[in-house]
């Protein structure tokens, strides 16, 4: 078994379940071992969302939030997505911070679909990950990964996220729809869309060169 | 013509901050913090589980209606499965009535807010 199955619902094991017990009723030893695993997700979530900045900040208020909020956890979504979603508002909270507007959370209980709805990142973003330089990057060097770099800075937002927290972070689809806060249909349709355009800029730049 | 693969793994980000640190800062930062209260249960509305009660009753009195045809009843529950959190079922089946009467216990409703709302 995968080890991220072991947090998906119904294949939560015992071992994994009275960890998660434990969790929730305080044992920080129990949390610490059963949400470690998941760090490198949510750092990859906060990355694609806020950028490199302010990415290590947002992984631990998602964790301290994780906390607050697991005695409350009712196993309806798997661990993983519970988390990203917890990471998806924490990253909108840390952009409305850089807009200077006020935490909406902090003064009214939320409604967290709502909210993925209504608050688009992509008007909002400073596209700062280091992974993915401007569009006009000198790709003269031939290079196939700064020539994907390249071709993925030509691509939209949507698109972009997409395909990076699929093929780079390797997320699955349920945990790209919790971080993008789209349904899944959406991100298989972004993914399909993405890779065909993705291929046309790279047919463009190199014709030996393959998305696939 | 050969195409090359696009070496996505060449884009993987740096790894995350050593784990040690990562959880050190975490039990510094977590003291005081008010953890939110575990999920209550909600309770099936009174007149549910009083139709459900009074169901049971009748199928083991055998006053359910129709209940004389063991052939026509045509529904076996051959399992069960509950995928909200619960404390218990029962399960009331008799082959010679058409019908089962199932009782779940402690069921709790979907709670989406809930789940992703911190």
């Amino acid at each position: 078994m995968n080890k991220d199955d072991a947090f998906r619902v119904g294949n939560i094991g015992r071992a994994v379940s009275s960890r998660l017990d434990q969790a929730r009723a305080g044992d920080i030893e129990a949390f610490t071992e059963l949400f470690e695993p998941l760090r490198p997700a949510i750092l990859a979530v906060a990355r694609r969302l806020v950028g490199e900045p302010d990415a290590e900040d947002v992984v631990m208020d998602t964790f301290l939030r994780g906390w607050k909020a697991l005695p409350g956890y009712r196993r309806h979504a798997s661990l993983k997505t519970w988390l990203i979603r917890i990471a998806r508002n924490a990253c909108l909270d840390r952009l409305r911070l850089r807009r200077g507007e006020p935490l909406r959370w902090s003064l009214q209980p939320r409604d967290e679909q709502d909210d993925c709805r209504s608050t688009p990142v992509e008007e909002t973003l400073d596209f700062t990950d280091p992974t993915i330089p401007a569009p006009d990057e000198n790709v003269a060097t031939k290079d196939s990964a700064a020539m994907l770099r390249a071709a993925l800075g030509r691509l939209d937002r949507d698109h972009r996220d997409a395909l990076l927290l699929r093929f780079v972070d390797e997320l699955s689809y349920a945990d790209i729809a919790a971080a993008l806060g789209v349904p899944i249909g959406t991100v298989m349709s972004r993914l399909f869309n993405g890779k065909r355009k993705l291929r046309g800029i790279l047919a463009e730049m190199d014709p030996m060169i393959s998305s696939e | 013509m050969n195409r090359h693969p696009i070496p996505w793994s060449a884009l993987r980000p740096p790894k995350p901050r050593p784990a040690d640190e990562f959880w050190a800062e975490f039990r510094q930062r977590i003291v005081g913090v008010p953890r939110d209260p575990p999920a209550a249960a909600t309770a099936l509305p009174a007149w549910t589980a009083a139709g459900a009660i009074a169901a049971a009753v009748l199928v083991l009195l055998g006053l359910w209606p129709n209940a004389t045809r063991p052939a026509a009843a045509g529904l076996i529950l051959e399992s069960l499965d509950v995928p909200a959190d619960h404390r218990g079922v029962l399960v009331l089946q008799d082959a010679a009535v058409p019908g089962v009467v199932v009782i779940i216990d402690g069921l709790q409703a979907a709670d989406e807010q809930g789940e992703g709302g911190p």
